[in-house]
Formats: C-alpha cells, sequence, structure tokens
C-alpha cells in the first residue's frame, strides 16, 4: 500500500523530530533528549495502534518507535558499572528483546527481516566490504583501541561480541525491518533514503558532520544491498567488520 | 564508527548515569500503568496499542533490573 503525500509528510516529520532528539541529547542536555525521544516513542505507538488496520502503514510506525527506543535504551544503562569494551554488547541487548518483540507482534520471522543463509560466496564479497570502510571510518573519527589490555581471547571474544550487538542489531532493526516496510508504503528510493537519514540520525551523537554523511552514506549502500538481495546476513557481517577494523584492528596496526 | 552508541551516549551515562536511570524508571512506570488501563477495553485499537506497549516495556525492564542490580550490588 503506497501513502500518499500527508503519509510521506508525516514520515518526513518523524525523522526531523529524531533529529532534535539528538541534537538535544548531544549538544544541549541529555535529560533534555531522552524525554522528546519518550514522547516520540510514544506517539509512535499510538499512530501505529489507530492505523492497526493498514496493516503495513501500522507496521511501519511500530517498526519506527525502534529508534526513540535505541536511544532510550542506551540512555538508561548503568554504563559506569562496565569496562568500556561492554558497552556496545550491554546496550543491544535489550534492543535486540525489544526488536525480537516487535516482530512477534507483527508475525514478522527472522527470514521475512532478511536472515537467510546461503549463497556464501556473494555473502563474502559483502562482508568484505567491511574492512575498506573501517579503516575510512578510522581516519575520519581516529579512535583509541578498545582491546588494549586483553588477551587473545578476550581480543576475539570482544570482536565476536562487538560485531555481533552493532552489526546483527542494527541491521535486523534498519535493513530487516524498518527499510522493507518503509519501501512498501513509500516506494524504493523514499524508502531507502528516508531509513537511511533514521539511521544516520541516531549517529549525531559522534559530533562529526563528516562520520554523519559517511554513516548516512553506508546506510544508503546497506539499504540498497540488502534491497537487492532480500537477505541482511552480509550486510551484518560487513557492519560489524567495520567497528573491529575501526575500534580494535586500525588503531593497533597503526599504519595510517 | 557505526553504531548507534555513541561517544556523547556513553559520557551520559557516565555522567547523569542516575538521572536518566530515574527518568527511565518513570517512563516505565508509566507504559506499565497505561498498559493495565487498555487492557481493561476491548476495542481493537486498544487491544492493538496494548500489545505495542509491550515493546517499549520489555527493553526497560531489563534496563531497570540492570539499574536496582547494580545499586543492591552497591549497598552490599
Amino acid at each position: 500500500m503506497m501513502l500518499d503525500f500527508r503519509g510521506i509528510r508525516v514520515f518526513l516529520g518523524y525523522i526531523l523530530l529524531i533529529v532534535v532528539a539528538e541534537v538535544l541529547t548531544s549538544f544541549v542536555n541529555p535529560s533534555y533528549g531522552l524525554v522528546l525521544h519518550s514522547l516520540i516513542l510514544l506517539s509512535l505507538l499510538v499512530v501505529s495502534s489507530v492505523t492497526y488496520v493498514e496493516g503495513s502503514v501500522s507496521g511501519f510506525y511500530l517498526s519506527l518507535s525502534l529508534a526513540p527506543l535505541i536511544r532510550i535504551i542506551s540512555l538508561s544503562m548503568p554504563l559506569a558499572n562496565f569496562p568500556r569494551y561492554a558497552w556496545y554488547i550491554i546496550v543491544n541487548v535489550p534492543v535486540l528483546v525489544a526488536t525480537l518483540a516487535m516482530m512477534r507482534v507483527q508475525g514478522i520471522g527472522l527470514k521475512d527481516a532478511g536472515v537467510k543463509f546461503g549463497k556464501p560466496r556473494e555473502v563474502a564479497w559483502i562482508a568484505l566490504t567491511g574492512i575498506p570502510l573501517g579503516f575510512i571510518d578510522y581516519l575520519i573519527l581516529r579512535p583509541e583501541s578498545i582491546a588494549t589490555g586483553l588477551s587473545l581471547s578476550g581480543v576475539l571474544l570482544l570482536a565476536l561480541g562487538l560485531g555481533l550487538s552493532t552489526g546483527f542489531v542494527e541491521e535486523l532493526v534498519f535493513r530487516g525491518l524498518m527499510q522493507p516496510i518503509a519501501v512498501e508504503i513509500f516506494g524504493e528510493r523514499r524508502g531507502l533514503v528516508g531509513v537511511a537519514a533514521v539511521f544516520a540520525s541516531l549517529h549525531i551523537g559522534w559530533l562529526s558532520l563528516l562520520d554523519l554523511v559517511f554513516v548516512f552514506s553506508i546506510g544508503l549502500f546497506y539499504g540498497f544491498i540488502a534491497l537487492k538481495k532480500g537477505n541482511i546476513i552480509g550486510v551484518t557481517i560487513s557492519h560489524g567488520i567495520t567497528n573491529v577494523v575501526l575500534f580494535m584492528v586500525a588503531p593497533t596496526i597503526n599504519l595510517i | 564508527m557505526i553504531s548507534t552508541v555513541t561517544t556523547t551516549i556513553t559520557v551520559a551515562t557516565l555522567s547523569a548515569g542516575a538521572t536518566l536511570g530515574a527518568m527511565s524508571t518513570v517512563l516505565l512506570i508509566f507504559l506499565l500503568a497505561l498498559k493495565e488501563l487498555v487492557s481493561a477495553d476491548s476495542r481493537k485499537a486498544l487491544v492493538a496499542f496494548g500489545r505495542t506497549l509491550t515493546i517499549g516495556i520489555l527493553p526497560l525492564l531489563i534496563s531497570f533490573t540492570f539499574i536496582v542490580s547494580f545499586k543492591v550490588l552497591e549497598v552490599l
């Protein structure tokens, strides 16, 4: 079901609200951001319920509610009690639970969300894009290694945890759930760009305009691959590898 | 970093963790109360709303469990 012009404006309005909430969180006061994100979440849940008779439209607003929910959860978790390397994993566990709950409510299976195993060569080629992307992102952000002082087994566990938590959870949310419904109701181009914009807006907190442009481009790239292949495994691994290279490999070898 | 857990978020949770935790707990209580209220009605839109509230309640419950566990450990 394609939405009319008004529906697209509502989508744009929500993207703008999420951007404002992220700006408040990052530049003004995180508490204000948390309040606005909570209001956006409630509003999306209400709109989704009101439009429950229009299946995919309701499903879209429901999937969009994961965006403010991601931020609410990441702000409310007591990260100070955990070592830095565990933060990404700790935050993404409740996000995964919310995502699975949403899939259950909507009757969406993992296969429907593009979690399909097969075509290993194709998946491997897509996954390998994570290596150059990780190095490019390192040139932009120049972070310190989060693996300093860890044993080899610790480093491997961290790489696996970081890859799975950031790669799988975020790709499942944005490319697996949000994008297919957005494309169905807004069309390919608008759906792709809209979801990439939502994805990029949640990266405002890295305080780098260049990184924001980079993440938006990555969102478009991953979105295009997921759309054409109907599978998110390749982009999930690529996403995970990008973060592992950025935070563990590039700062350690320090070649660039 | 292609992660929604950004630098400012981690800085915020480290510096104002208690305030943000309390605010999210208030949101959790609000959602739980709302779920109780709408579950008393059988209109389809409200039944659907009750189901969608679970999506917000579950992760906030996990977050709340973490917060309470660490507070208890601090006291002990």
